[in-house]
């Protein structure tokens, strides 16, 4: 039953990802500018531009040029990306490392922060302390992340000079022992994922315990303290499970987003993540590197999706029969 | 019923009345304008067509509707929406739609005016510099009285009669100081009133930029570049949205799956890229904007819409009423709409505040409206540049943001809690 | 959560109270900030100012150069040749190379090296940067260079260049920088341009490449058995790629980077006061112009015919739009006066051929609307823009983004053209469509800019048969200035040289086919306690070998 699901599941993206493909080529066909420019030299003459341009297989029959994609997208070689001169899947390869982890960070640390808070407002539910929370969570969601960036760049970097304000290590940093290295990559890290997870972590939070909200007035709450149960017991055993189920989902489409890359983030940080990546391919018409970064940062966010129905699955099982995973 | 006076009617009335007592000679001066403009259009109608801008029709229909809302809210103040008791969320929208339509009233001063950068140069929010008028000098004089007035009273973006000094002394000559340079002025050259010098000064309420442009006006006509997006989009995000989401839970078999996975198609490529992809090559016009953010912002619609339907076909209400014979257009209105209207406005709302960020942030990255009207969030972008003597280019465009997408996100959640509490 | 956030940060200053950060550099190591990565460390494709900087101390060229500032030109002496010698007819030049240059894989550098160089170069397969540029060298039909007539090989450490009857040869064609023969000869061709990043690359300078992490840095070593190491040069020299300006700066105030080019003016003006940091402006030999069509784009492209464009037709027009612009506020506010008003398309620091008696055009709004009435431009029916018959004083000038200065310049320019009358729109669009549409000739008005290359170009630029010479994105054409660009390559005096130059730009200047804004210098910073540095046009990073580091 599972399996067949997550079969089926698996056709339907990786219809999705050939639907993507098709996009993005018409796309990219469609776009002003022509990936041979940068290679042709202004003094050249006419002809030796059409050769430089042939060599680019950019004066092929549309189909052809499409068909030849397609294959090759299949047969898993993306191509030679035009600014960095290796095949396109060494490039991303070279940059996904740092988006898992950074994102996988900051990801865990919005989960850990928000759910710890929501537990601790749980049964306070409008009283201060929570209201206070409450509202101080939709302060800082709203909080454009440029302005969180630009804003402790200047109070930690430029005034109080406390921490890197760009880039993941110091230069010479192999010299150094395994204690300082991890403190150098730390400091270089922290504003930048603070500054990805506030808005984050408090959109959780206020999600969380919301749901916690309206579950603690369904009726079958009242029943089960009625009967003498402890509210612990129904936080635990009754609340809980019911209010994580849309949480998750909710997750998990965050957590594909952070994976496909956090690029105003890493623009203001200057780190090398996917989300800069894809910018810069895209302002250098770098075009087999455009698609493998967006072939990517799909295939991400299709896994979070996937990752998010099962651990909702796994939460509650009814939901197999709601049909959750199709 | 106690009445509230704390009402959004009276909130609107109020800030009438506080932009007319601040401006009512400026309003009066556009009425008169109007009045030439009108007995021009008698006398030379295909003229008086021609030689209306966007800038005068801006400041026409701002000066009728200054006049108008007020007396509308008056007139209808028993109506529901005018008697809501104020609340955060809409004394912001209320404020935000204001300043969208009276943005020429509230500020009189063009938000891409500037001259002698050397005086007004980064200029701290308060400060002012004295301002001295010059004659008029060797211009033709326009043959319509309409063109003269108009000169006079609509704002432009640059004036060839007004010098900005840091200080004046009157003697024989006028001498006026910028930057501690000493300059010389002939009194003939400068306009006089009762035979002194014409000499006022200007304030900088919210201080200037590095063109020595004011602030607050380029706040408040950056307020319409946010407003045009993310109404804009939000439009367009609606009619792809609601139309495929309808054709798809209408329909069913092979349309709905093919519409199904063209949306997760959609959902797998992250916004930001799809709509920076689309601005670098396509260039960034105000309507590509607004586009690209309808077109990267329609699939929750999508899903909300076909979901609805869906659960709609298999109700007993539903079932019946189409065994009764409705017609198609009658069993959308009556038995469609009503249903899917609220979570679909939710949604909207929520949509706005998303476009709103969205566009100060590709805004930011360089990709925004072009040059034409400053956007808040191209602002926060050409102020990182001065982030260390000038907190002003920053921070007032970065608040009127942050309200914004408070105010907008508040009213989204209580429109959806109260009906969540309705269920 | 905020709270989380604090009492992170507070734990990580309380445990570790030190940051890891460089406050001074070390004797080892000098960093440069850079803000895009390079593309290609391969000189066969390195086109940009950065890709130069790190080739040149990776891979050594037959000459090098240094700028005589007194004559303001190129002095140019040997480097991997030892010496040189030109034939009497100056038909060819005969070469003696260096005994002690080797490859980092232990090879010595030979003739066979060279040839092989300059036939990669100039081989079509190769797609390099000066593919179809060695125009004064025997060619084959598909512009290779001819090898069997070009180079006569005496010993593997000298040989002879002959070059084609009638040309006008100079050390600036053999200046490539030389290539490994022994192990580009062993791929094909036309597979070299995607082969960069599997090949370590094979060097014969006075640095070595360590590592390249993209996007993040590059990391050169000092080579010990280079002739040109010598006893305190920089062991290691860090190309730190950080894109962000203000991260830039501020990690050039911190003492985290030794280096920066591209300072902003404003920024310039504040680090001056700073102790540690000199700053020393690049003397402009770059300058912003306003572009004005000079011929009707659109009826040229349909029928190649050249019409008068209907505003910028005509030089009156052209002249009286520079006078209406005030170059001096722009140079003044925005560049804090780091370079000067442009006259021309020669730059200032060519100090022999510049031609100073022209004076620029000074900001007047009175004689630009005198000059726009004497060509029939009047504000007839008083709204404020001039018109000509029915045609309105009306259009758009594009600027790319990314470039602050431009940003500057459009804003002030708009104001000062709508107060002689003009109605300008400016149009900012992504830089990428920008240039394309530029040079498509697409644009009416734009404004860009051109970096005069030395020793200075002026043909591709100006000459008037626009299918050679596609640079000349205006169209300009005058019958005078075609006949000097075209006599120009032949004369081998340097001064009757210098003077049709000058020649040329008295009538530039008459004829303004663009608005010359002004000569942008790039502002540098460098730690003081560099050494030997010397900035001068041809960059900040040149000949690094010799800088040391101050105890």
């Amino acid at each position: 039953m599972i399996a067949k699901a997550v079969i089926k599941r698996i056709f339907y993206s990786l219809v999705v990802l050939f639907l993507l493909i098709t996009f993005l080529f018409f796309l990219i066909r469609l776009a002003p500018g022509n990936p041979a420019d940068k290679f042709i030299s202004p003094k050249l003459n006419a002809e030796l531009v059409h050769q430089t341009e042939n060599s680019f297989g950019i004066n092929e029959p549309l189909h052809v040029q499409y068909l030849k994609f397609v294959s090759s997208v299949f047969s898993g070689s993306l191509g030679i990306s035009y600014t960095y001169r290796i095949p396109v899947e060494k490039v991303v390869l070279q940059f996904l490392p740092f988006t898992v982890f950074f994102a996988l960070t900051s990801f865990l640390l919005q989960i850990f922060c928000s759910v710890l808070l929501a537990l601790f407002s749980a049964n306070k539910i409008n009283k201060p302390v929570d209201k206070l929370l409450a509202a101080s969570s939709l302060i800082i969601y709203a909080v454009p992340s440029f302005f969180t960036g630009v804003f402790l760049i200047y109070i930690f970097s430029v005034q109080l000079n406390l921490f890197p304000s760009s880039g993941v290590s110091s230069f010479g940093n192999e010299s150094f022992t395994w204690v300082e290295r991890l403190i150098d990559y730390s400091l270089h890290l922290i504003l930048p994922i603070l500054t990805l997870s506030l808005s984050g972590a408090a959109m959780f939070y206020k999600y969380l315990r919301d749901e916690i909200e309206i579950e603690y007035q369904k009726p079958f709450v009242r029943f089960l303290k009625s009967h003498g149960y402890e509210e612990k017991v129904i936080l635990r055993k009754h609340i809980l499970p019911n209010a994580l189920n849309p949480f998750v989902s909710v997750a998990g489409v965050e957590l594909g987003a952070l994976l496909s890359g956090a690029v105003i983030t890493e623009v203001i940080f200057g780190l090398p993540g996917m989300g800069r990546l894809t910018l810069e391919a895209v302002l250098s018409r770098d075009y087999p590197l455009v698609i493998g970064c967006t072939l990517a940062s799909g295939v991400m966010v299709i896994a979070a999706n996937l990752f998010a129905d099962l651990v909702k699955a796994f939460l509650d099982k009814r939901t197999l029969q709601g049909g959750v995973l199709q | 019923m106690k009445r509230n006076y704390f009402s959004t009617g009276n909130f609107v009335l109020s800030l009438s009345l506080l932009l007319l007592i601040l401006r009512y000679d400026f309003v009066l001066q556009i009425y008169s304008l109007l009045f030439e403009w009108c007995s021009l259009l008698l006398s030379d109608f295909l003229n008086a067509l021609n030689i209306i801008d966007f800038a005068i029709a801006d400041h026409f229909v701002s000066a009728l509707l200054i006049i108008i809302i007020p007396l509308l809210v008056i007139s209808l103040r028993a109506k529901k929406i005018f008697t809501e008791p104020l609340s955060y969320p809409y004394t912001i929208m209320i404020s935000l739609i204001f300043v969208f339509l009276f943005a020429p009233l509230i500020t009189k001063v063009h938000p891409e005016f500037q001259k002698n950068i050397n005086v007004t140069k980064l200029l701290p929010p308060l400060s002012s510099v004295k301002v001295v008028h010059l004659n008029d000098e060797g211009k033709s004089k326009p043959y319509i009285r309409f063109q003269l007035q108009k000169n006079k009273i609509i704002p432009g973006s640059f004036n060839e009669n007004v010098l900005f000094a840091d200080s004046t002394k009157t003697g024989d000559d006028v001498v006026y100081y910028q930057r501690g340079d000493e300059f010389l002025i002939s009194k003939k050259r400068v306009a006089s009133i009762d035979g002194k010098p014409l000499i006022t000064s200007k304030l900088f309420l919210l201080g200037s930029d590095e063109f020595g442009r004011d602030t607050f006006s380029r706040l408040v006509y950056g307020a319409r570049i946010s407003l045009t997006v993310g109404f804009g989009s939000v439009v367009v995000a609606f009619i792809i949205g609601s139309l495929l989401g309808f054709i798809a839970g209408y329909s069913g078999r092979w349309i709905d799956t093919m519409l199904s996975r063209l949306t997760e198609m959609f959902l797998t490529v992250p916004s930001i890229f799809f709509v920076i992809l689309i601005l670098a090559l396509f260039g960034n016009k105000v309507f590509t904007v607004i586009l690209v953010l309808g077109i990267s912002g329609w699939m929750s619609l999508f899903k909300i819409v076909r979901g609805e339907i869906i659960s709609i076909k298999k109700k007993d209400f539903f079932i019946s009423a189409v065994m009764i014979g409705l017609k198609r257009r009658d069993l959308f209105l009556k038995e469609i709409l009503p249903v899917i209207i609220v979570p679909v406005v939710v949604n909207l709302i929520f949509q706005f505040g998303n476009v709103v960020l969205a566009e100060s942030a590709i805004s930011f990255l360089g990709l925004g409206t072009g040059t034409e009207y400053p956007s808040w969030g191209s602002m926060i972008d050409s102020g990182r540049n001065y982030l260390s003597e000038a907190w002003w280019l920053i921070m007032f465009p970065g608040a009127s943001l942050f309200a914004v997408i408070f105010a907008v996100n508040s009213a989204g959640r209580k429109i959806s809690s109260s009906i969540n509490l309705l269920k | 959560m905020k709270n989380f956030g604090i009492a992170l940060v507070v734990i990580s200053f309380v445990l570790f109270p030190s940051c890891n950060k460089e406050k001074n550099p070390s004797n080892e190591r000098l960093i440069i900030a850079i803000s895009s990565d390079v593309e290609s460390l391969n000189p066969l494709y390195s086109f940009t100012y950065f890709e130069g900087a790190v080739t040149e101390l990776l891979y050594l060229s037959l000459v090098q150069h240094n700028w005589n500032y007194e004559h303001g030109e190129l002095d140019t002496s040997p480097m991997l040749a030892e010496a040189y010698e030109w034939s009497n007819d100056s038909s060819s030049i005969k070469i003696k190379l260096r005994r002690d240059v080797y490859w980092s894989d232990g090879e010595i550098v030979d003739a066979g090296d060279v040839v092989a160089s300059f036939i990669l170069y100039s081989h079509p397969d190769v797609q390099s940067r000066l593919y179809g540029m060695f125009k004064s060298f025997y060619l084959k039909n598909d512009l290779t260079i001819d090898k069997e007539k070009t180079f006569t090989v005496e010993t593997p450490f000298s040989f002879t260049i002959n070059f084609k009857e009638d040309s006008n040869p100079s050390l600036m064609d053999i200046d490539i920088p030389v290539l490994p023969g022994h192990i580009f000869s062993a791929i094909p061709f036309n597979e070299i341009a995607q082969k960069e990043k599997e090949l370590a690359p094979i060097t014969n300078g006075a640095y070595q490449l360590k590592t390249w992490n993209k996007n993040q840095s590059i990391i050169l070593t000092s080579n010990k058995n280079s002739f040109l190491h010598q006893t305190g040069s920089i062991d290691e020299i860090v190309f730190s790629v950080v894109p962000d300006y203000n991260s830039r700066l501020t990690q050039l105030k911190n003492g985290e980077v030794q280096l920066m080019e591209d300072i902003r003016p404003d920024d310039a003006q504040r680090l001056k006061t700073s102790g540690d940091l000199i700053i020393a402006p690049i003397e402009g030999r770059e300058y912003d112009y306003i572009g004005w069509s000079n011929i009707d784009m659109n009826e040229y492209k349909k029928n190649g015919k050249k019409i008068p464009h209907k505003i910028f037709g005509s030089a009156s027009v052209r002249k009286a739009l520079t006078h209406a612009i005030n170059r001096v506020e722009i140079l003044s506010e925005y560049f804090n006066n780091f370079g000067q008003i442009a006259v021309g398309p020669a730059a200032p620091i060519f100090k022999d051929l510049y031609n100073s008696s022209i004076t620029p055009y000074p900001f007047d709004p009175g004689i630009a609307k005198q000059l726009l009435k004497s060509e029939g431009w009047k504000d007839a029916d008083g709204d404020g823009i001039l018109e000509k018959g029915k045609e309105r004083f009306l259009f758009t000038i594009y600027i790319p983004s990314g470039n602050p200065a431009r940003d500057f310049a459009s804003k002030v320019i708009q104001n000062n053209l709508k107060a002689i009358g003009a109605d300008v729109k400016i149009e900012k669009l992504e830089s990428g469509v920008f240039f394309e549409k530029m040079f498509n000739r697409e644009l009416e008005a734009w404004i860009a800019g051109w970096s005069v290359p030395i020793p200075i170009e002026l043909k591709v630029y100006w000459h008037s048969n626009l299918t050679e010479n596609p640079l000349n994105i205006a169209g300009f054409a005058n019958e005078q200035a075609d006949e000097l660009l075209e006599k120009l390559p032949l004369v081998k005096e340097t001064e009757i040289k210098n003077r049709m130059i000058k020649d040329f730009q008295n009538i530039i200047h008459q004829e303004e086919p663009v608005t010359f804004l002004y000569w942008i210098d790039n502002l540098t910073a460098h730690s003081k306690m560099i050494e030997g540095i010397s900035v001068s046009p041809l960059g900040a990073v040149h000949h690094t070998w010799k800088w040391k580091i101050k105890k």
